[in-house]
């Protein structure tokens, strides 16, 4: 039976390559734009997820790490520092910026960072991560944008630095990230003797609960979470809020994609009444008049949705080169809920034209199939 | 008589008819809702600025804009831009964006610590007052339904808790609401002393905003000064520039995939009534009459699902206001003609290439083709 849906599809290549075409078009609209709503996800913990400390400690009641007005007193690094088990405590700032180097708005996050003690850009392709309070560390896909060069003055919230230093991984679709120290950042948000978060390294991970609940008790003007729950809260509260719009994209494109594909089948189904006629009027039986529609819908199917899994690749290799900000990702549990749906729509769209020929008597299958 | 024939030969077989309209009308649909979701998103975001009624904005040197910044500058500068000749009024504000917490809800929200009764409050109260004592809050009254908060509840922001005093509307966009409380609440929780954000300046009759933005400009050279329609516009572009550029490439990749998929859908109805073609040409019909009938279909195809196509993104976006949604959707008329004519253009270009072999035929062959 596959040989004859495989002999039929393939008797008219141009009709084939119109159908698998109408699924590939469908299949890299969906995964393309589920693409770009998975990599904005993954973009919004990219600070947190490669800094070395676990633990995350801000002003009281604030659980996210990006867009909060968190300020601690830098009186509180001596009380941490002095609990059993800390390593290390590293002070920070971070805020949101607007700047508009040359002109071109440039929405950023603003990383006030101690150089000795860390908190700073985890990857450098240029220069060095030791810098002075009129230094600044840009992002590389940032400084290839503006053309910025290495020693070339910014402004910064109105002051200006200097680029000493380009990180990478640092930029996201929505931002660039600025390092600049801790105390130039103290000045440029009027927060003296404070911090917007400290960062705590511990000795031993597996006493994490138990210096993070010292802390608690220790510090109760004060929150502190894991840094992975500080992630999740920033990756939820923007899927909730600011991905609003892309959501309702993402699921647009789902839902006229897979009509997409149900159209396409369908339509590949009804050109072909013509031979199910014939072969129905030869004495076709009909579960196997059923096996060769439902064969060679899956084959046009499959054969689609493999050209678009290729070509969402080629297309999402071209953007990256153009656009290096966006990260777009193919999540395979998604591809193979894509794959399973498409499947069952392309064998609910043949069966649909299908079961009229089924039903009609073989002596007259000539005449409507013709 | 062209176009009937073409009515006619598509209303034949109204199932292949209504697939290919149906497969246009997905794609067009496609295009043109996520176009007005991008369109509506950025028409949102300056909706405060839209609203408060001022001529100038005076902020921190080097910020243009309220969304996600952050702008602190001395007050005395503000004394100082009162004396600027033809300055009427000048109402001082102090912002910023932070999480407005109840219980596990958490929503961002530009706050705005404003001076009782002077511009930059809020402009559409729902409920309560906005007369505002120390420790209270107003907010929007689709965040207070969305976390099903009441007059007198509370709500966290700055890690502390505020009384709900009052609800407006109209203040919730696609990235955030706005909340207010008094100007000294806020300076007091931040630790400002002496400083503003934002100086809303009115102008005295007969002076030309403009010309009063010079002035200020030259006179105090350590704040940046707009208009409101820059300030508005520069809110729009920060958007625009930074949640909307993933927004209008996955909008590009929405219409190119969009298109193609028009095209192939009319290429298809197109080649499925090449017979058709066939006999005409056989029975002597000119070419360039079969290409007018062609192309009429085309059209009447392309047609009818765009307007399908435009009914349906109406009722999405019907439904995403009945829903209490937050996303708005905005289909111009620029918008609409735009996409239209290039599905018209498309559609039409994709029904020639079927029907070119079948004109260069002699009429004698094609029964035999």
């Amino acid at each position: 039976m596959v040989d004859i849906a495989g002999r039929n599809l393939l008797e008219e290549k141009l009709r084939f390559i119109i159908s698998s075409g109408g699924v590939a078009l469908a299949i890299m609209l969906i995964l393309i734009l589920n693409g770009f709503f998975a990599g904005m996800n993954r973009q919004v913990s990219a600070y947190l997820d490669n800094t070395t400390a676990d633990l995350v400690v801000s002003q009281k009641k604030v659980k996210n790490f990006l867009g909060t007005n968190s300020r601690v007193p830098l009186s509180a690094i001596s009380k941490l520092e002095s609990i059993k088990g800390v390593e290390k405590v590293v002070p920070l700032f971070s805020t949101y910026a607007v700047l508009a180097p040359e002109g071109r708005r440039e929405f950023s996050l603003i990383i006030g960072f101690d150089p000795l003690k860390g908190g700073g850009p985890w990857r450098l392709t240029a220069g060095t991560s030791d810098i002075n309070d009129d230094q600044v560390i840009v992002d590389k896909v940032i400084a290839d944008r503006h053309g910025f060069k290495l020693g070339e003055k910014i402004n910064i919230l109105g002051k200006d630095f200097t680029i000493t230093a380009l990180s990478t991984g640092t930029s996201s679709w929505m931002t660039g990230t600025f390092f600049i120290t801790f105390d130039a950042a103290s000045r440029l948000l009027s927060a003296k003797d404070t911090a917007a978060f400290l960062l705590v390294t511990i000795k031993d991970k597996a006493k994490i609960n138990d210096v993070k609940q010292e802390i608690s008790g220790d510090l109760e003007d004060l929150t502190v979470t894991e840094k992975h729950e500080r992630s999740a809260n920033d990756v939820a509260l923007y899927a909730s809020v600011f991905n609003g719009p892309l959501r309702l994209m993402v699921i647009i494109a789902f839902l006229i994609g897979v009509m997409l594909v149900g159209a396409t089948i369908y339509t590949a189904t009804i050109e072909r009444a013509r031979e199910y006629g014939v072969l129905k009027a030869i004495g076709i039986k009909n579960h196997s008049l059923y096996l060769v529609v439902f064969e060679q819908a899956l084959l046009a199917s499959l054969a689609g949705f493999v050209s678009g899994v290729g070509l969402s690749y080629v297309a999402i290799f071209i953007i990256n080169n153009l656009l290096p900000q966006f990260l777009i990702l193919i999540e395979p549990v998604y591809v193979a809920e894509v794959f399973v749906v498409s499947l069952l729509i392309s064998i609910l769209a043949s069966y649909i034209p299908v079961r009229t020929i089924a039903a009609i008597d073989p002596a007259i299958a000539f005449r409507r199939g013709a | 008589m062209g176009i009937a024939l073409a009515w006619r030969n598509l209303s034949e077989n109204r199932t292949r008819f209504i697939i290919s309209v149906g497969g246009i009308a997905l794609a067009i649909l496609l295009v043109l809702s996520l176009d007005g979701i991008v369109a509506g998103s950025i028409r949102q975001v300056s909706v405060y600025i839209d609203e408060t009624p001022f001529d100038l904005v005076v902020s921190q040197k080097g910020v243009k804009n309220l969304h996600m910044t952050t702008s602190f500058f001395d007050a005395d500068l503000v004394d100082k831009v009162r004396r600027i000749d033809g300055v009427k009024k000048v109402t001082t504000i102090l912002y910023t964006t932070d999480y407005l917490v109840s219980g596990d809800n958490r929503s961002v929200a530009y706050i705005i610590g404003y001076e009782q009764g002077k511009t930059g409050g809020p402009w559409m109260m729902d409920k309560g007052t906005e007369k505002l004592r120390s420790g209270e809050i107003i907010i929007d009254r689709d965040i207070a339904a969305k976390d099903k908060l009441l007059l007198g509840d509370r709500v966290t922001i700055f890690g502390r808790d505020f009384k709900i005093a009052g609800f407006t509307k109209g203040t919730v966009t696609i990235v955030n609401s706005i909340a207010y409380i008094r100007f000294d609440d806020f300076e007091r929780l931040r630790g400002l002393r002496s400083v503003v954000s934002y100086a809303f300046v009115d102008t005295k009759t007969g002076n030309s905003p403009d010309a009063v933005m010079g002035k200020i400009k030259k006179d105090i050279t350590q704040v940046s000064v707009q208009t409101k329609k820059e300030f508005a516009d520069s809110e729009r572009k920060v958007v625009s520039d930074m949640s909307a550029d993933i927004m209008k490439i996955m909008n590009l990749i929405g219409f190119l995939i969009g298109m193609a998929a028009l095209g192939l859908t009319v290429y298809t109805a197109t080649l499925a009534k090449v017979r058709e073609y066939g006999i005409l040409k056989a029975v002597g019909s000119r070419n360039t009459w079969l290409f007018r009938v062609v192309f009429e279909q085309a059209a009447i195809s392309t047609l009818a699902g765009t307007a399908i196509a435009f009914t349906l993104v109406l009722l999405l976006k019907a439904g995403l206001a009945l829903s209490s949604s937050n996303i708005l959707i905005v289909v111009g008329w620029d918008s609409f003609l735009r996409i239209a004519a290039i599905s018209m253009m498309i559609g039409v270009m994709a029904s020639a290439i079927p029907i070119i072999k079948i004109l260069r035929l002699d009429p004698a062959d094609v029964f035999r083709r």
